[in-house]
């Protein structure tokens, strides 16, 4: 059920009472962000759309995280459009799910916690001008962020093996956790990379493994990808930043608060956010500036419906790069079958990664690569109408005889790969339907590159070779046809030059001094893999930025 | 490798799509509380010898899909369907939290019935038919949407947490080794076991 109950009483801001940072969105950035801006002695309001709930809302009931919405976005209230080009007629579809509620989707990831690796920021140079993809370095380096990717880890508590995975970029600290155990997913992972010559790790998991800074180490219960954490073992911004930035006394976390425009002023510059509360009354909480962690489909959207007669085509829109780019990460899911018990509802979902094929050989002719781990991500409504051959029977005495033999003997190989920019993959305004709030529905614009496919395919006959080699009695693919629609990506790229992208290096809007957008919206390229650790890795860096930048008095004000 | 070639319609998303799409609005805020108490309520009803009172399906209704739900998910060594309430499921799911799929399900049920028809002219209803009889109407409309619903509902039925009425004693989750547990300890299965481990990866040892 939905409450917003706090444990402890914190600074509470009226809106006219004009505080130094409003942050949109309290998710795995803006829970970042707000923890640091606090900690650097500033005023903050965060602004989150979804409830308040606490660990004691968080049940093991598939039908409330799926029909019941408890931790996503609620189609229902958001309903969506999608269309594959712009030349389509853009269809009711609810395409994009986000984390809503305070803590975002840090609270329903599976927690898989991948560093990028230095090629990921400089595929321009590495693979130059490939055709109808936007490949761009971004203006930062891994060099850059790895200070922020061991802070992070360290901040919000992170399991794994430094040193195991011999493609691991270069790290400045090992993990502040061992790895979680290792489940028979994990064995028939070794098992049949190390027949293939590949080399599995233990996976880096935003789960700890022990007691870490106050909370309780991981039960093993098994319900982390799509579910919150009962334990507050799943290092969500709920679970560690969100309670550290109230602590502060300077940060109010206002949840139920659904912002619908920027406001700025006769000389474009930011003067806070306007929201409807709880009741759908219309606010507007004043700021200095405003951070925007809002996710990468939100985060455009609020911008496209924040024009006016300065910025007529949307907030810091003056490129026009806002809403494209989108990316999602690709990916390829495929099943095995195996002779003993493998029970992979036990723990949390993975616990062997591997980067062999990070970037592939230039002999496929295919850019980019990705990652692989074996994991069971289901549950059991999930399990028997999804996670089966699809050549099987689907009812009857058979269909229920195989869902009963493989319910505890499967495990399932997946691949987490790049996806190219695009600049007609777009999140927009749908010009006709509407949310429950009035506001323009987003319209999703997505269609892969022919690149992208081939990926899909090349890692597609990977999962099934290492689910053979070890020692699968039955192995099935699933449909490439079927994008990851979690990882929103890319839409307000960041970059140097103000007439190709939307933030600096800093993530501060190029056209407008006090706004700062801070989530997956600032990526120049999808990365090849889990984006979730890359996010809060530029939060930190972000953030630091962002307090030098206000103790200088380098934040242009409004007035 | 497998030579099944991947299903272009199908994704791990269905059943969300199939059931989600035009739930009534947050019904979690309003409806939690009594979907546990209404589970008590069956429970306390069918316990006294009651007879079952339905929300939203008619008598004629629950006959029907309980029926087919005992077709999809047919009792072997562990119960079927109807054994483990999946027609109550039904009953909840539509009456409170997606009321809005109710003239979905109304629409399948006919289809059901017509098909039924189809096969055996003049039966009364599907439930009428013998045995042998469901599965083959259910074979001719096993690729229709209104099939997919019944078999969504139902599977979703055997399977949900017990407190939305279906699973009764947990049966679905024990007919498939599932357990709902706050903790396990390692190993967690076969082949994490130390012994079979250090058989299994003898790299582990060097």
């Amino acid at each position: 059920m939905t409450r917003d109950v706090r444990q402890t009483p914190s600074v509470r801001y009226a809106p006219t009472d004009e505080v130094d940072f409003a942050i949109v969105g309290a998710g795995a950035a803006g829970g970042v962000v707000a923890r640091e801006l606090a900690r650097g002695g500033f005023r903050v309001v965060v602004l989150e759309q979804g409830p308040y709930l606490r660990e004691s809302d968080f049940k093991h009931d598939e039908l409330l995280v799926s029909e019941g919405h408890q931790l996503t976005n609620i189609p229902s209230l958001q309903p969506q459009t999608f269309r594959k080009t712009a030349a389509d007629k853009a269809e009711r579809r609810d395409y994009i799910i986000y984390g809503r509620m305070v803590g975002g989707g840090s609270v329903h990831f599976t927690a898989n916690y991948w560093r990028l690796h230095e090629v990921d920021f400089i595929e321009r140079t590495r693979y130059g001008s490939v055709p109808g993809a936007a490949l761009e370095d971004w203006p930062i380096r891994y060099a850059d962020l790895e200070p922020y990717y061991s802070r992070a880890e360290w901040e919000l508590g992170v399991s794994g093996l430094a040193g195991a995975n011999p493609f691991d970029p270069p790290r400045s600290r090992p993990y502040p956790l061992p790895p979680l155990p290792i489940k028979p997913s994990g064995v028939l992972m070794e098992i049949g990379a190390k027949k293939l010559g590949w080399h599995p790790a233990p996976a880096p998991m935003a789960i700890i493994s022990k007691p870490y800074r106050g909370r309780s180490a991981c039960q093993h219960c098994g319900f982390c990808e799509s579910f919150g954490c009962e334990w507050k073992a799943k290092s969500s911004t709920l679970a560690t930043m969100i309670p550290e930035a109230e602590r502060t006394g300077r940060c109010e976390i206002r949840p139920n608060s659904y912002v619908r425009r920027i406001q700025t002023d006769s000389r474009g510059r930011v003067t806070g956010a306007v929201y409807f509360d709880a009741q759908k009354r219309e606010v507007m909480q004043r700021a200095k500036a405003v951070v925007v962690c809002a996710n990468g489909a939100e985060t455009p959207r609020l911008l496209l419906m924040s024009a006016s007669n300065q910025f007529p085509n949307g907030l810091a829109n003056s490129s026009g790069a806002v809403g494209k780019y989108l990316m999602f990460n690709g990916g390829a899911f495929a099943g095995g079958l195996f002779e003993h018990e493998v029970n992979g509802h036990k723990s949390v979902q993975v616990s062997r990664y591997l980067q062999d094929h990070y970037r592939l050989d230039q002999k496929h002719g295919i850019v980019g690569g990705g990652g692989i781990d074996m994991r069971f991500d289901w549950y059991p409504i999930s399990f028997a109408t999804d996670a089966l051959p699809t050549d099987g029977p689907r009812w009857g005495a058979e269909f229920k005889r195989i869902v009963r033999e493989y319910f505890t003997r499967t495990a399932y190989a997946l691949a987490h790969t790049t996806q190219l920019p695009q600049e007609a993959s777009t999140i927009t305004l749908d010009p006709e339907l509407k949310d429950a709030w009035g506001l323009p529905a987003i319209r999703t614009t997505f269609t892969e590159h022919p690149n992208d496919m081939k990926l899909y395919q090349f890692f597609l006959e990977r999962n099934l070779e290492l689910l053979n080699a070890a020692g699968a009695t039955r192995t099935w693919p699933f449909s490439l046809d079927a994008p990851w629609q979690v990882h929103l990506l890319g839409t307000c790229r960041m970059g140097n030059d103000p007439e190709a992208s939307v933030v600096d290096k800093f993530h501060r809007a190029h056209d407008v001094p006090n706004l700062f957008l801070v989530d997956g919206s600032s990526f120049v390229t999808c990365g090849t893999g889990q984006p979730t650790m890359t996010i809060q890795a530029l939060a930190f860096r972000a953030a630091e930025a962002i307090t030098g930048f206000a103790k200088r008095g380098e934040i242009p004000r409004s007035g | 490798m497998s030579d099944t070639p991947p299903d272009p319609v199908r994704s791990r998303r269905d059943f969300i799509a199939l059931l989600g799409a035009t739930a009534s609005t947050a019904w979690l805020a309003t409806i939690w509380p009594p979907a546990i108490a209404d589970a008590r309520e069956a429970a306390h009803a069918v316990s006294q010898g009651q007879g079952p009172r339905y929300r939203a399906l008619t008598t004629q209704q629950a006959e029907d899909f309980g029926a087919a739900a005992d077709r999809i998910i047919p009792r072997d060594d562990a119960p079927g369907s109807r054994d483990v309430g999946v027609v109550f499921f039904a009953d909840h799911l539509l009456g409170t939290f997606a009321p809005a799929r109710k003239p979905t399900f109304d629409r399948a049920l006919l289809a059901l019935n017509e098909a039924a028809r189809k096969r055996v002219p003049g039966a009364s209803s599907f439930a009428s038919l013998t045995p042998i009889q469901q599965d083959e109407t259910l074979r001719s409309i096993e690729t229709t949407d209104a099939f997919n619903l019944l078999r969504t509902i139902t599977i979703a039925g055997y399977f949900s947490h017990p407190s939305h009425r279906g699973n009764r004693n947990e049966a679905g989750w024990k007919a498939i080794g599932f357990q709902d547990r706050m903790s396990w300890t390692p190993p967690f299965g076969y082949y994490d076991q130390p012994d079979v481990m250090a058989r299994l990866m003898p790299w582990r040892r060097a």
